[in-house]
């Protein structure tokens, strides 16, 4: 019953994918031979797969500073997005007031907006000549700072884009548990902090993994708002990957750079794989 | 401050509003040390709300708390000498047992040692010290109660609240941990707690009962007096089995009923009642009513038919109808043939008008045993 969707998905997926993955390693005949006729600096093996495209481009200054400002990037912008819907989870859930709803389905609004036009309204917000800078030169701070065209924009325009999904896993969890878990620990001694830290977090710990898994992944591989508000280099590898295919032409690195992110990417979801199976394990207990 | 005289919890005037009702109007209560107290009332009317302002986890709106003598109204409830049973447990799943009983301890910066020592004595006083490594998830009800009970106690509080602590297990299971709960307590004469909306259970394990109805407490007993002397209609229809009718008093007995079916009462039963006291709520006792078969050529009076009869073993419960418009319950000696006509006679009376009582056939055996709130009532009526 499940072969054929497996053997499409095999096909469709599975076939590009090792001939890509072997295209980097220097095998630039067969299925590749279309590409390979018009790619520049590319590297080719006639005899077994040789690493070299991967030497060449870690050898690059410019490669190697966008892979470190790409997990800086996924790394702060991961955990500002924890503790922005951790908050504002716990807010609502402690106090239920109408002011709590009201900050969670705010929270929300950025997913119905499209990215492209997000990241052009955070850039035109805080760059030269923006709205930040303008209001700021009127109040007599002409040096005030931009961050259009930086790291830190990219940062702001990744948490915009991940609040939601944040919060509205990290409330869903806390939706699930019972307010008297949390008394209990208040009862048996502990301040709201502790009992935060050690009752609520363990107890929501599997949606937690899953934002910082899942939206660390999909900030790795970014495209739209690095490019339209990070600076030109160095940049996200998304961005990078793109220009070194579309721009320079080198298709075999910008694969080269492709496969480096899903190896970052598989790293990242190893938490979650564990916090799955953890919460299996202890399967069969009550959340109330 | 604590003096051996002062109250294990003094509570004076509290009143909680929620929402636009108040849902509890200014009750006092104070429960002496080591005792244990139930609240007793239907669904709604209040309990949780009140053991939660003991607990601390809701701020009352007036009045005060004090425990042991000392007074925590205002304190967190991580501050407060008490310990919650929650009615769900609360049990923290990804904990395991002895890491949920030594939580407390370990907050309290307890050496290792005592706190092992003190979580094993909890676990083997509630038979749990087999389980301690497995998590909440991999225990039954009973047991997660249990350790719900464990993780109270083993912090030695001053107080301790238990809301609906059993209302999650089933009958028989129930009866098992009451007891076990009352054995508990009385071993560590914890002063104690306990909410149930379970008449039964508020009569077998309390030492006294609060008599709670929409946030106020009816009556304050202990169980022998509240089911002897339920002071107000509502406790003498809310406390065991209770034949409740409209009637007035003639002689020799009461007319009840839209059809006035006489029922006739014992010798005495009456004689504090005079006969133009108008209309009553009279409130008689299922095992206070006599029924024998009618002698042919006896008194007409009091004759009825058993209708329905549901036996209980040592005894049988039967519904017995007195004409048309009147019925009444007794419990009845299971040999006894009762196929033909009844006689019925009522041995035991207690009269209401406005709610209030007003009449009771029998007076208290002892002073000791009226409650405090009759003798308040009494005093204000002086
Ligand atoms: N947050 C709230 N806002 C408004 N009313 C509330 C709120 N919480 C509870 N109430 C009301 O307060 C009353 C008392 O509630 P409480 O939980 O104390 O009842 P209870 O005696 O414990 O009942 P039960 O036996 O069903 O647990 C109820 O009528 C309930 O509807
Ligand atoms: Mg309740």
């Amino acid at each position: 019953m499940v072969a054929p969707p497996v053997a499409i998905i095999g096909f469709f997926v599975g076939v590009p994918i090792v001939i890509s993955v072997i295209y980097t390693l220097g095998h630039v005949g067969g299925p590749n031979s279309a590409v390979a006729a018009v790619a520049q600096h590319q590297v080719a093996t006639h005899g077994l797969l040789t690493w070299a495209a991967y030497q060449q481009v870690f050898a690059q200054h410019n490669f190697r500073a966008s892979l470190v400002a790409s997990v800086w990037v996924t790394v702060v912008s991961v955990v500002i997005v924890l503790i922005l819907s951790w908050a504002i989870a716990l807010y609502a859930w402690q106090t239920n007031s109408r002011l709590g709803r009201a900050l969670s389905a705010l929270a929300i609004v950025p997913m119905f907006i499209p990215v492209v036009i997000a990241s052009y309204s955070i850039l035109q917000f805080w760059s030269y000549g923006g709205f930040v800078k303008t209001i700021a030169y009127a109040l007599g701070m002409p040096n005030f700072p931009t961050l259009g065209f930086s790291l830190q924009l990219v940062v702001l325009g990744e948490v915009w884009v991940s609040v939601p999904f944040g919060v509205l896993m990290i409330a869903s969890g806390l939706g699930g548990i019972s307010p008297s878990v949390f008394e209990a620990a208040r009862d048996a001694g502990a301040g709201v902090v502790r009992a935060t830290l050690s009752v609520l977090v363990p107890m929501n710990l599997l949606p937690t993994v899953i934002v910082t898994c899942f939206t660390g992944i999909s900030i790795l591989g970014s495209f739209t708002v690095p490019y339209l508000v990070g600076p030109t280099a160095p940049n996200l590898l998304g961005p990078e990957a793109t220009e070194t295919f579309s721009s320079f032409n080198e298709p075999q690195q910008a694969e080269v750079m492709a496969i480096v992110l899903f190896g970052l990417s598989v790293i990242v979801a190893v938490p979650y794989i564990w916090a799955t199976y953890r919460s299996n394990r202890n399967a069969g207990v009550q959340a109330t | 401050m604590t003096t051996a005289e002062s109250h294990g919890l003094e509570i004076t005037g509290l009143t909680k509003k929620l929402g636009e009702n108040t849902v509890v109007k200014g009750i006092s209560l104070s429960v002496r040390r080591g005792e244990l107290v139930c609240l007793l009332g239907p669904s709604g009317c209040g309990k949780t709300t009140t053991l939660r302002m003991i607990g601390g986890f809701l701020q009352p709106d007036g009045g005060r708390i004090a425990i042991d003598g000392r007074d925590v109204t205002e304190l967190p409830p991580e501050r407060r000498p008490t310990a919650m049973v929650f009615q769900n447990y609360a049990l923290w799943p990804h904990m395991t047992v002895y890491k949920n009983v030594a939580y407390g301890l370990r907050l309290r910066k307890l050496a290792k040692s005592e706190i092992d020592d003190r979580v094993a004595a909890a676990l083997k006083m509630v038979n749990l010290d087999q389980k301690a490594n497995r998590h909440p998830g991999a225990l039954s009800g009973g047991e997660q109660q249990r350790v719900a009970l464990a993780r109270a106690i083993v912090l030695e509080p001053a107080l301790l609240l238990l809301d609906e602590p059993l209302s999650n297990l089933d009958a028989k299971l129930r009866v098992g941990v009451r007891e076990e709960i009352r054995e508990i307590q009385q071993r560590l004469s914890i002063t104690t707690v306990f909410v149930t909306h379970d008449q039964d259970e508020a009569l077998s394990v309390a030492d006294r009962i609060a008599v709670m109805s929409s946030g106020d407490i009816e009556q304050y007993s202990d169980p022998d007096d509240l089911y002897r002397h339920p002071e107000s209609r509502f406790v003498a229809g809310f406390v065991g089995a209770m034949n409740i009718f409209e009637g007035r008093v003639t002689t020799g007995g009461v007319l009840v009923g839209a059809e006035d079916a006489f029922l006739p009462c014992a010798e005495g039963v009456l004689s504090g009642l005079r006969a133009e006291a108008g209309n009553l709520e009279l409130a008689v006792r299922l095992e206070d009513v006599s029924v024998a078969p009618a002698s042919s050529g006896g008194p007409s009076g009091g004759a009825g038919r058993v209708v329905r009869q549901v036996p209980h073993g040592h005894f049988k419960e039967v519904l017995i109808e007195l004409g048309k418009q009147a019925s009444l319950r007794a419990y009845v000696d299971p040999d006894v043939d009762l196929s033909g006509p009844v006689a019925v006679t009522v041995r035991r009376l207690l009269a209401y008008r406005d709610g209030e009582l007003v009449y009771s056939s029998h007076a208290r055996d002892q002073a000791g045993r009226r409650s405090e709130a009759a003798a308040a009532r009494v005093e204000s009526a002086r």
